[in-house]
């Protein structure tokens, strides 16, 4: 009996220890990262009045079909954790439960980056959400994995043929081009933004070339006066990997070659992080995000930095936009980072639960729908359907109003995006993998603040891409 | 036969809790131990692959492993050690009526109840390059350094941050258990120390010590565990301190390597289990 007891006690206090430990861990997911612009935050506002739905969804879905149908109700994982932004879904919930009265959809919003990340690998072991917002780099790893119901991907963006920008779909496409990795609702893009009145009084050029960019920084870079010359993106993380990337696909280098296989040893690749690594002697020092960067060129630290157009709104309220341009990186070639948001579709859902996936994505990317979403986050997220970009609706705000002058420079960079993992054409999946395991974002850190040589940078990631890529 | 009766009501009276325990974290245990020897493909559809002990293999042979595990066996020796001496300290010195008493606990208790990430937040403008105000008093004020350091960039210095961040955000719960047990010691075993002429640091060790230990043990043991296993303070201030946690998130959701992080888990289990046994068995065995 007493032999009994102990063994129960240690168990118990076995259990205990791992349940404190697992306590512990737990912790993790919910907090926030602070490194990748897809997580800042502007706050959603001007949330259109709920239009009723119409076009192809509401065909689909009739009175009479609704009696015929058994209730179904679906999960939606997305990241827009502000409060003003979960009320702009729930009433585009509203709008398509109304029309579609069999079908409930419930949200479920995660925080962003890392900890949305660590909720998909977890649900991805078992009951994944129907649909679930991603950028393309999330789409490529749950295409990777066989997570994405193509077909039904397929569905709903060939009900829509020719909406939207080329340049989007040359993103959103697998790389046999047979496919898509996400139905697009929207889309930011990075390049350098730049107070083009500092810059007219020390009559520089716009920083749109390597040479206009170094020579700026030079000629801004006043460390005893707390003022730099430019501010570079180098945290251990992805808004690294971006920025970089502008950088190194203007100057013809990417991650990948045409076979897919890794390719950044290349002596492309060794002189774009010579520049950069050069760029940053000019830059504020150390591990730079989207706050150093964001609060240096609001406070006037810098004439120029690296962001997206998340900080639109921020220029506006404090009335800076006048003073602002936008200008891509160019060497051989223009260079813009862009991250499209996209929806996508489990694999594996029951026939309903599917019919319900597709219906609900058809529903958010019709154009007044679309609208209702991108005014959750007006200027950060853009439209990626031309039809969206000149509705009128879409127009009608504030902030968007506010950035009219610079709509050539924006739209021209959605032109200009290029990605690491979209050689000739081809878009590799597996590049979600390594954008995921953080290589590139390290190999920028480790070459600016750590003070590494870009060759030996080169070579140590690329040996690191192709441990990736052999698993 | 009564107490055979009284044996089996008792059993089954803990039957419930037995059966939680099990379901919550039996099952969670036995998954983890299972996927350790498997290759786990992320997508649930696919079959595990069965790779006996290279997860564990893979483990042990890894640097990176070893440097993360000395690293998190000094900084948890550091914060546990600091925070509970820090904790105890503060609870002796406020045993007493002073005025303004109220106000000081609230301070003391500040930092534990305000969440991490202000916290976080707050520290990283403290030590901002541009406008922090450690680094225009260190700059601009002492003239201590011509450029701003790069705190926590360096190694050893975001180390040394990360610990003083720790100790501050978590003394306050050594504070609170031992100020509530303090309160509870008969205050004639002070008077009779007095009478017998013990000074200051007889009637602590004598006295105070012993009447704590069993919350100095729970103490140690809790923060121990919990700061072996600390990752949203440490991520979110540096990432240049690579503690095991670290390590482990970085194989399990930036590699999303499952079965290394399970059979790290194992062995990070199996040290603190170890470890906690023996410091319950060796150090504080008090009854």
């Amino acid at each position: 009996m007493k032999k009994m007891k102990k063994t129960l006690a240690v168990f118990l206090a076995a259990s205990m220890a791992f349940g404190l430990t697992a306590c512990g861990g737990s912790k993790t997911e919910e907090t926030p990262q602070p490194d990748v612009p897809a997580t800042e935050s502007p706050a959603a506002e001007n949330s259109e009045p709920a239009p009723d739905s119409s076009g192809e969804a509401a065909q689909e879905g009739t009175a009479g079909e609704e009696t015929a149908k058994n209730p179904v109700s679906i999960q939606f994982m997305h990241s827009m954790v502000e409060e003003e932004r979960q009320q702009t879904i729930q009433g585009l919930i509203d709008s398509f439960e109304e029309e579609y009265s069999w079908i409930s959809v419930e949200q479920v919003p995660v925080d962003g980056d890392s900890a949305y990340d660590t909720k998909l690998t977890a649900f991805a072991g078992g009951g994944m959400p129907a649909v679930i917002e991603v950028n393309q780099n999330r789409a490529k790893w749950l295409v990777g994995n066989e997570l994405a119901d193509l077909d039904a991907i397929r569905e709903v963006i060939e009900a829509k043929p020719g909406e939207y920008y080329d340049a989007i779909l040359k993103i959103n496409t697998t790389e046999d081009g047979q496919n898509f990795i996400g139905v697009p609702v929207g889309g930011w893009v990075q390049g350098i933004w730049y107070n083009k009145t500092a810059f007219d009084e020390k009559g520089l050029a716009a920083p749109d070339t390597w040479e206009n960019i170094l020579a700026a920084a030079e000629a801004f870079y006043d460390p005893a006066n707390k003022k730099y010359g430019i501010a570079l993106p180098t945290v251990d993380g992805s808004f690294s990997e971006q920025s970089f990337s502008q950088f190194a696909l203007s100057a013809g280098a990417n991650a990948l070659n045409a076979d897919g296989e890794a390719d950044f040893n290349s002596e492309e690749m060794v002189e774009a992080l010579a520049f950069y690594k050069e760029l940053y002697q000019y830059s504020i020092q150390g591990s730079n995000s989207t706050t150093e960067i964001k609060d240096a060129l609001l406070n006037g630290s810098v004439p120029m930095g690296i962001y997206s157009t998340y900080i639109l709104k921020d220029l506006i309220n404090e009335g800076m936009m006048d003073d602002f341009g936008f200008a891509l990186v160019t060497s051989k070639t223009s260079a813009s980072y862009g991250s499209v948001g996209m929806l996508s579709i489990s694999d594996g859902l029951s026939e309903e639960e599917r019919e319900a996936a597709v219906l609900f994505v058809k529903f958010l990317v019709e154009p007044e729908n679309n609208i209702r979403w991108l005014h959750m986050a007006p200027g950060g997220q853009q439209p990626v359907m031309p039809a969206v970009a000149d509705d009128p609706a879409y127009l009608d705000n504030e902030i968007i109003k506010g950035f009219e002058t610079l709509s050539p420079e924006i739209s021209a960079a959605f032109g200009s995006i290029s990605l690491f993992g979209i050689v000739d054409g081809k878009n590799f999946v597996s590049m979600g993998d390594v954008t995921s395991s953080n290589v590139i974002g390290r190999a920028i850190y480790d070459l600016t603040v750590n003070d590494k040589t870009p060759e030996d940078v080169a070579a140590d990631t690329q040996k690191q891409i192709e441990g990736l890529l052999a698993q | 036969m009564n107490r055979k009766k009284e044996r089996i009501a008792g059993f089954l009276l803990i039957a419930p809790s037995i059966l939680l325990i099990l379901l919550l974290i039996g099952y969670p245990m036995v998954y983890n131990f299972i996927i350790s020897f498997h290759k786990v493909p992320v997508n649930p559809k696919k079959a595990m692959q069965a790779v006996g002990f290279a997860n564990f293999t893979k483990t042990l042979t890894d640097s990176s492993f070893y440097s993360a595990l000395g690293v998190t066996v000094f900084f948890t020796l550091l914060v546990v050690v600091l925070s509970t001496a820090a904790g105890l300290a503060a609870a002796i010195l406020l045993n007493r009526r002073f005025f303004g008493k109220k106000i000081v606990k609230a301070l003391i208790l500040l930092p534990y109840i305000v969440p991490s990430v202000s916290l976080i937040f707050a520290w990283k403008y403290m030590f901002n390059n541009t406008y922090g105000i450690v680094n225009y008093l260190y700059v601009d004020v002492l003239k201590l350094s011509e450029r701003a350091p790069l705190w926590f960039d360096r190694p050893a210095s975001a180390f040394a941050l990360v610990v003083l961040f720790s100790v501050w955000k978590f003394f306050p719960y050594a504070f609170m258990s031992f100020y509530a047990i303090l309160q509870t010691i008969d205050k004639t075993l002070y008077e009779a120390a007095d009478v017998d002429g013990a000074n200051g640091w007889q009637k602590f060790k004598v006295i105070t010590l012993q009447e704590i230990r069993p919350v100095l043990a729970t103490v140690v043991t809790l923060r121990t565990i919990w700061v072996f296993y600390m990752y949203t303070e440490i991520a979110l201030l540096s990432g240049q301190v690579k503690t095991i946690s670290v390590y482990l998130y970085e194989n399990a959701f930036s590699m999303r390597d499952m079965g290394k992080a399970a059979a790290i888990s194992i062995l990070l289990f199996a040290m603190i289990f170890s470890f906690i046994m023996l410091v319950r068995k060796k150090v504080f065995r008090y009854e």
